[in-house]
């Protein structure tokens, strides 16, 4: 597969995933307990994804790159937010509102955090912000682990090369 | 370990949130079937509703800058507000009367919390509701929702659960847990609309449409 290919895939992968977390876990509030395990399991299979892209990719500016471009609504909503630019627009309170429904994945995590406010804000406000970069990481993580390049290997046809 | 197993395989953990996803959409469907018998006063009916005329969000309008005395508002009474447009009914904000010129509410950046009730006299449309219930029974619901200040705002909150609100829900809640249901339909949401509509509360003011 060409290398602008692999890294496509990899980021219609994590799309895919996190669209359909969105989802599943807004369905899983409707049980309240089932949404923390679900937020649990795309943690999981965020840190797997990440591992499978690592052993895909095999360039850590790779992944940065499809990191970055995955959490880019996350990023472009924040960031007009946090500069005022979401007042320029007639619709200044929906931006804050989409990155909230951006971060569903892992709000009933940051649900348990204790209600305390800080500056008349709550500390989930806050998090909205962290999660970009803090999901962004946890995507590109597995690539700092070093791969065995045996382990990549999947048919007896590639050892018999390598040897 | 089989979960284990799904998680680690590339092409089967691509399918666990779309199955789960649609596993849940039926058990929800199933548990809510009563909507689905033409209930057009329904939340989800309204949203479709408006979704179908262009109208997706809370609605805009010019302020109103109409003379409107709250003197007569007591703990516990609930105010409503809206703009034209709005996808989810006549209203678009509700909040609870905590005393003092005060109302907890909820925003997403706010997450519930107290706030001014004079903002309520920009709003188009306005109506004040009294619940028909003993002071002691208003008291508690007021205490209830001050308690949760400063948790998560949180737009499609379902009526389930006490760690995501929204302003509708946080109200219908704290009447609810004192055994007063100010949803009539059982509704998938509660929406502010939903309070208006309530045997349990009387009208103590309304302007607009």
């Amino acid at each position: 597969m060409k290398r602008g290919l692999k890294i496509l895939v990899a980021i219609l992968r994590i799309y895919f995933l996190h669209i359909f977390a969105v989802l599943a876990v807004w369905l899983g509030m409707y049980y309240p307990g089932l949404d923390i395990i679900l937020a649990i399991l795309y943690l999981i299979l965020l840190w797997e994804e990440g591992k499978h892209s690592a052993q895909v990719l095999r360039d850590h500016k790779k992944q940065g790159l499809v990191a970055v471009l995955w959490q880019l609504p996350g990023f472009f909503l924040g960031a007009s937010v946090l500069l005022g630019l979401d007042r320029l627009t007639d619709f200044a309170y929906y931006f804050v509102f989409i990155l909230e429904l951006w971060h569903t994945p892992v709000l009933p995590l940051v649900s348990l955090i204790p209600a305390w406010t800080i500056i008349d804000k709550p500390i989930y406000y806050y998090c909205l912000f962290l999660m970009v970069p803090v999901l962004a990481i946890l995507y590109y993580l597995p690539v700092r682990k070093k791969v065995n390049p045996l382990a990549t290997l999947t048919s007896k046809t590639d050892l018999t090369v390598m040897m | 370990m089989q979960i284990i197993s799904l998680i680690r395989n590339k092409k089967y953990r691509m399918l666990l949130f779309p199955v789960i996803f649609l596993i849940l959409l039926a058990l929800i469907a199933m548990d809510n079937i009563q909507l689905a018998s033409g209930r057009r006063d329904s939340v989800i009916y309204t949203y479709a509703n408006s979704f179908l005329k262009g109208e997706i969000g809370s609605g805009y309008g010019i302020a109103s800058n109409d003379k409107v005395s709250f003197a007569g508002l007591e703990p516990g009474d609930i105010v409503l507000g809206g703009w034209p447009n709005c996808a989810y009914g006549r209203f678009s904000h509700a909040g609870i009367y905590v005393g003092d010129n005060m109302v907890l509410e909820g925003y997403v950046d706010y997450g519930l919390s107290a706030q001014e009730l004079s903002h309520y006299l920009n709003y188009s449309e306005l109506c004040l509701l009294r619940v028909e219930a003993s002071r002691e029974i208003k008291d508690k619901a007021v205490a209830y929702a001050l308690a949760h200040q400063g948790q998560m705002f949180y737009p499609v909150a379902f009526k389930q659960g006490e760690r995501y609100w929204n302003c509708s829900k946080i109200i219908w809640q704290a009447y609810n847990v004192q055994g007063i249901n100010l949803d009539i339909i059982n509704d998938l949401w509660i929406a502010p609309e939903s309070f208006s509509a309530s045997p349990s509360v009387k009208i103590l003011y309304e302007k607009g449409t």
